[in-house]
């Protein structure tokens, strides 16, 4: 991903997201900060679960359903998860 | 012209694409004429029911239809009112009663549907401050219950304490109750939740509560019919339960029981309580009748499992690979939505009825014909379901020629 916003999420947390996010990629699309799961990748509801879920055990952490609606892109998620890990195991 | 019902675009395909074809429709079933708990005609086909919840076979029991009759001449059709107006007679009290002194609780609230139990309970009880750990594979009114509510709402794995454990740990430093949501039978696979070790787990931390849906297991697990903490010896460790009528009681309505000192205060809080009709006095006169029957029906419960065992063991001598819990819930995987059509509709033509259960309403996005067995079942209604299963299987190609050898199923 090239040129982020500087919004304080963590480097390896964003690293986290995009390799657990690429095994759920099956579309070409490169991801990006502002890739979208439903309209760029086609994520459906319960793709969303199985991938939140992944990510849960990739960065032992318990991801909110309620967060889910708010997040749109890629960004956004490596943002809630980076105040998620600091919450958790800061 | 954008049409209101273009959002629908994709579930129209889906269905579509699986049942537009004309064929049956596994969800526009229709029942002609009801014959027995066990037997309908469907499609002028006498039809074997396999499907229906209807664990112990109540919804003909002579005591409860004779309760219900006698309501229905002295109270009317309905209602017409909500719990808190002009909807509680001394019946809904009455079953209250019932309900709280039969599971060892100090109160009992009736909801007019299961499903509105949930709704009240879960968006009701927790609030912006509070977490609700339910296990994954909850029913959908579990998870429409805690979408309507504030709390945050953290899955663990399903049946899996370990887990739990872990997202508790992590949540310890932070204030706020927390409430475990679990099923005791899961409705989509029969599946019992590892409730000892789900106790541990809860013992562990401080503020937290367990809440157990025992819609499938009221009335089939336990001596008496109270459900899986009967069963294990857990009443006591369990703060919330909820149930419905719609299954081993034979009607409809829902409840939750609870020793909580005060639990009636949510009588005024939730909103699924307040803002609908209560249950007409024959339905709560029935489900105060089949109570009893449950708590009566050891002998029901041993032709229950007798009969569950006995699918369990058909469907695997032929070769389905079928989950480890031997309940009254006996789910066959099928490879895909389009097996499971073709197969829901060779076992209609066999005269069986299941339930056909896609994706997102089951666990793992597995497509399943799920099959629920009845106390009145008997042997010989089972040999045939199997006999069907067998058939289908076969003419879809799904069970391997020589036996022994395990189907690509599951
Ligand atoms: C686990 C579970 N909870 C609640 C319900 C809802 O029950 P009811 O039919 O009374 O609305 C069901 C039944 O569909 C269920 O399977």
């Amino acid at each position: 991903m090239s040129a982020e916003p500087s919004d304080g999420a963590s480097p390896d947390v964003r690293a986290a997201v995009l390799e657990v996010l690429q095994t759920f990629n099956k579309t070409d699309v490169i991801l990006k900060h502002g890739t979208r799961f439903t309209e760029d990748l086609n994520f459906d509801s319960l793709l969303v679960m199985e991938f939140i879920a992944a990510l849960e055990d990739r960065l032992d952490i318990s991801v909110p359903l309620n967060v889910l609606p708010d997040i749109e892109t890629v960004g956004q998620l490596v943002v809630a998860a980076t105040e998620i890990v600091r919450e958790e195991h800061g | 012209m954008a049409d209101l019902f273009d959002r629908f675009g994709s579930l129209r395909a889906r269905r579509d694409s699986l049942v537009g074809d004309g064929g049956h429709d596994p969800f526009q079933v229709e029942m002609d004429e009801v014959l027995s708990q066990t037997e309908a005609m469907i499609c002028g086909r006498h039809t074997i029911l396999a499907g229906t919840n209807n664990y112990l076979g109540l919804t003909f029991a002579p005591e409860s239809l004779k309760a219900a009759h006698d309501a229905l001449d002295a109270e009317g059709t309905g209602t017409t009112g909500s719990r808190v107006a002009n909807g509680t007679y001394s019946g809904h009290k009455a079953l209250e009663y019932a309900l709280s002194d039969f599971l060892g609780k100090d109160h009992a609230i009736v909801f007019s549907t299961g499903y509105l139990a949930n709704l009240s309970i879960l968006s009701t009880l927790v609030g912006p401050d509070d977490y609700i750990l339910m296990d994954a594979d909850c029913h959908a009114s579990i998870y429409d219950g805690v979408r309507m509510g504030d709390a945050q709402i953290i899955r663990f794995k399903h049946n899996d304490a370990a887990d739990l454990d872990k997202r508790l740990a992590r949540l310890s430093k932070k204030p706020g109750n927390k409430l475990i949501v679990i099923e005791g039978i899961y409705s989509m696979l029969g599946d019992k939740a590892p409730l000892a070790e789900i106790v541990a787990v809860k013992k562990k931390y401080e503020d937290v509560y367990l809440l157990s849906d025992e819609a499938h297991s009221l009335g089939v697990l336990g001596r008496y019919g109270r459900g899986l903490p009967e069963e294990v010896g857990l009443e006591d460790d369990v703060d919330f339960i909820v149930g419905t009528f719609s299954k081993s009681i034979g009607t409809v309505g829902g409840f939750c029981v609870s020793s909580h000192p005060q639990f009636d205060l949510l009588r005024l809080a939730c909103r699924p309580y307040i803002f609908t009709a209560s249950l007409p006095p024959s339905v709560v006169a029935s489900a105060k009748a089949s109570l009893a029957l449950v708590e009566s029906g050891g002998a029901l419960r041993k032709r229950l499992m007798r009969n569950a065992e006995h699918l369990h063991k058909g469907l695997v001598d032929i070769g389905f690979i079928l989950g480890g819990d031997i309940s009254p819930v006996v789910a066959v995987v099928a490879p895909d939505a389009e097996t499971g059509v073709s197969f829901w509709r060779g076992l209609m033509d066999g005269g069986v009825y299941v339930n056909l259960a896609l994706p997102p309403a089951t666990p793992q996005n597995f497509t399943l014909l799920r099959c629920s067995l009845c106390a009145a079942h008997t042997i010989e209604q089972i040999d045939r379901i199997i006999e069907v299963f067998a058939d289908v299987a076969d003419s879809l190609g799904m069970l391997p020629a020589e036996s022994g050898k395990k189907a690509a199923l599951g």
